[in-house]
């Protein structure tokens, strides 16, 4: 992360600020701020549903037959 | 790097099989970290296991579906995906390449002196076909009389619940032996193929079957962690592809160097002679590349 903003700031300060920042607004990536926005929405849909404790009394549980036995 | 990365694997695989108490007092650890997802494939049923796999998780959620939907009851995995989305979000498929407890298994095994065997790309495609089969589509359709499906891809592929738990469980409980049948065989067998491919190919099991690593692959190409190559630098030595534990080829063209094939080990940085590899955390594309930044460069001298 540090690269790219030091790489940010050498860009804002140069002399050749106008062609890239304009590359820049055009490469600005969304798909990972859609993929965190979901991904948090997801966790807390699934705490609120009460997954973890239900995940919690699956993990707390031998089950014989899920790893081959019985 | 690499240096950096064996510690963290030995260390998250020690920490993710931390208790060793169950020789002496309960079976299996009952703590409050087992609502956690472990990052990596590491069975839950493990005696030893201090958080839970999300695989295993994810296919009892879907497994008990059907039965959830009757009673109203909203719950088909959306904290294990999140969880995983979330991680998949920063660092894409990189928890297969550092924290894996079953990948460091296999690293080792491919160490043992033995001709090695390449696989195609088409094997690629094996990890989506085991996901969509075996951890969503069979769980959910395949149910008993009372409405509940199985765990399929534990019950009769998953070489680290056998390695894990399994073996320990008959080790550990001689009553259990008698329960022991063919389903158990079957097991065994799988295993046994499994472990004897990873000490012939790099990295086997994730490459051709590994349903956690398909769904961390989803997220190389959209991670704010991106790899990024630099083809004016290339020199064509074939060093990145060599090193590659799944035989990625992006110095040709061949695939993308966010490829979903990618464990993100960051060897092929560590090795490239001319540092054409690079990685950076980012929300911009454009301030990333080496080529972006040229073509930046070229741009504003243009409009200076």
């Amino acid at each position: 992360m540090t690269g790219g903003i030091r790489r940010f700031i050498w860009a804002k300060r140069s002399n050749q600020l106008r062609g890239y920042k304009n590359k820049m607004k055009m490469k600005l990536r969304y798909a990972p701020m859609i993929s965190l926005v979901t991904s948090i929405g997801l966790l807390a849909f699934g705490l609120w549903s009460g997954e973890a404790s239900a995940l919690w009394h699956k993990a707390v549980t031998i089950c014989l037959s899920c790893v081959g036995i019985g | 790097m690499e240096r950096s990365r064996k510690i963290s694997q030995t260390l998250f695989a020690v920490a993710a099989n931390s208790y060793w108490s169950f020789l002496w007092k309960s079976p299996i650890f009952k703590g409050w970290s087992k609502r956690i997802c472990c990052p990596g494939l590491n069975c839950y049923s493990c005696p030893a296991a201090v958080m839970a796999c999300p695989i295993g998780g994810l296919q009892n959620f879907l497994a008990s579906f059907r039965i959830n939907l009757k009673l109203a009851e909203m719950q088909f995995g959306a904290y294990i995906l999140g969880t995983l989305a979330l991680i998949g979000s920063f660092v894409g498929r990189m928890p297969c390449g550092w924290l894996c407890p079953f990948g460091f298994v296999q690293e080792f095994l491919y160490r043992i002196p033995t001709p090695k065997i390449s696989v195609g790309r088409w094997t690629r495609v094996g990890p989506y076909i085991f996901l969509g089969l075996f951890v969503i589509i069979l769980p959910i359709l395949v149910v008993d009389a009372t409405g509940y499906g199985a765990t399929w891809f534990c019950k009769y592929i998953c070489p680290a619940g056998t390695v894990e738990a399994g073996l320990p469980l008959l080790g550990l409980h001689p009553e259990l032996r008698r329960a022991a049948g063919w389903l158990f065989v079957n097991k065994l067998v799988v295993l046994v193929v499994i472990l004897v491919w990873c000490v012939v190919t790099s990295r086997a099991f994730c490459r051709a079957i590994c349903p956690l690593g398909a769904i961390y692959g989803l997220f190389n190409r959209i991670s704010f962690l991106r790899l990024n190559f630099d083809q004016s630098k290339c020199v064509n030595c074939k060093a990145c592809k060599t090193i590659c534990p799944t035989s990625i080829s992006f110095y040709n063209g061949e695939d993308q160097i966010n490829s979903t094939a990618c464990i993100r080990c960051m060897r092929c940085y560590s090795m490239c002679p001319v540092s054409a590899v690079s990685f950076s955390l980012g929300l911009y594309a454009g301030d990333l590349t080496n080529n972006e930044q040229q073509a930046g460069k070229a741009a504003g001298e243009k409009a200076a």
